[in-house]
């Protein structure tokens, strides 16, 4: 179905590369479950003076 | 105060937040609450000399994180009718994309976007899982016309105690589709899209953007991630990329329709966070812009907000196609 969609827009709208395809009906029922942490992010939270969180997010 | 009201006539919750009437608007031109604090210069939201993304809570919130018990009784003693309030639970968040003032979305490097969009998925995890949010929004108005009194490029996130109206209609109709075409509804309006074409705007590996045949707003569009994922967290590095790649895209394709920034409202539609099975959904971006022409607003007046049917002055395959034929500069 992927590759299917991605051919689709190359019809029209410019090249397409020939990615790895991903079979819809292969992600579909695995892609709820599939939430990916995001542990590389380095964050820094600090507390302001009224209370409220502020995270510095550094890259 | 911080109040959510029901609307026993329309069944949806009203926000009353007027806290809110206090928030700062049009600061002076030499003080901008987001960027960096300047050495010796008065305190913004942000004490630090520069920053790459930051995160933080609005001071003037719709919702409260620690909200007081609600008294119905109260309010309705020695009444017939009894009115609801329930509690304004929530979190209202607000996200600075880059130090610099006068630096947007569209004009930031591929990889900034990258980070930008680790963030929304973070503030989606990190929101989502306290046990009383049951929606996060992320979203960003953009330009005064939308009424942004805060020039420098931020979004914002609302995290939910409740499904908001918009999704939950979205997500009946998903379900249906689903339960009768054991199908994803959204998966077949990508499919019949790409297949006809005329109002496609661009697209790459990973996802497509289009103004949708029902669009609401003259240069609406929608952009769909090609795999059926819920959430922006289950996308693998490389659609990152190719998501930043075509935001980036339709949104200087906007700015050079008619030469200016083009204002907008943008909204990201992921699943619920209440830990129930919403497989059947897609999550997808939309872009309401309110010029229908160079010089002239589109407004909700009478039919949308009485009625609640939008109308249309154009013809989407048209604005589609006005779209699509904008080339950039690499």
């Amino acid at each position: 179905m992927k590759k299917e969609k991605s051919e689709l827009i190359g019809s029209y709208d410019g090249p397409v590369n020939n990615r790895e395809n991903k079979s819809f009906e292969g992600s579909k029922h695995s892609a709820g479950k599939e939430c990916k942490e995001n542990s590389g992010l380095k964050k820094r939270v600090i507390i302001k003076d009224d209370g409220r969180y502020l995270i510095y997010y550094s890259f | 105060m911080l109040q959510l009201r029901y609307d026993p006539i329309k069944n949806q919750l009203v926000a009353i937040a007027t806290k809110r009437q206090d928030r700062t608007f049009h600061p002076p031109k030499n003080f901008c609450p987001l960027c960096p604090t300047k050495n010796g210069k008065m305190e913004t939201e942000i004490p630090a000399s520069d920053y790459d993304i930051v995160v933080f809570e609005n001071k003037f919130p719709s919702f409260d994180k620690n909200p007081e018990k609600v008294n119905n009784k109260k309010i309705n003693a020695g009444r017939g009718f009894k009115y609801e309030l329930r509690q304004s639970r929530g979190i209202c968040e607000v996200i600075c994309y880059t130090s610099k003032h006068d630096l947007y979305l569209e004009d930031l490097p591929l990889e900034k976007i990258n980070n930008l969009i680790n963030v929304w998925r973070d503030r989606y995890l990190t929101l989502g899982k306290k046990e009383f949010v049951k929606y996060v929004l992320i979203f960003e108005n953009k330009g005064e016309e939308i009424g942004v009194t805060l020039s420098h490029p931020h979004g914002q996130v609302y995290a939910f105690s409740f499904i908001p109206p918009v999704l939950l209609e979205e997500l009946k109709s998903a379900k249906e589709f689903f339960k009768k075409k054991k199908q994803c509804l959204h998966c077949q309006i990508i499919e019949r899209e790409l297949k006809e074409g005329s109002r496609i705007i661009t697209g790459n590996n990973d996802f497509v953007a289009f103004v949708p045949f029902y669009a609401r707003w003259p240069y609406e569009v929608h952009i769909y991630p090609l795999r059926h994922l819920q959430s922006l967290c289950e996308l693998e590095k490389a659609e990152i990329m190719s998501l930043s790649k075509i935001i980036k895209e339709l949104v200087n394709k906007y700015n050079k329709l008619f030469n200016f920034r083009m204002p907008y409202v943008m909204v990201i539609h992921q699943k619920p966070t209440d830990n129930k099975n919403y497989d059947f959904y897609h999550f997808h971006f939309e872009f309401y812009p309110p010029y229908r022409t160079k010089n002239k607003l589109k407004y909700m007046a009478g039919c949308e907000l009485g009625a609640g049917t939008f109308l249309n002055d154009t013809l989407p395959e048209e604005k589609a196609a006005e779209l699509r034929s904008i080339i950039l500069e690499k």
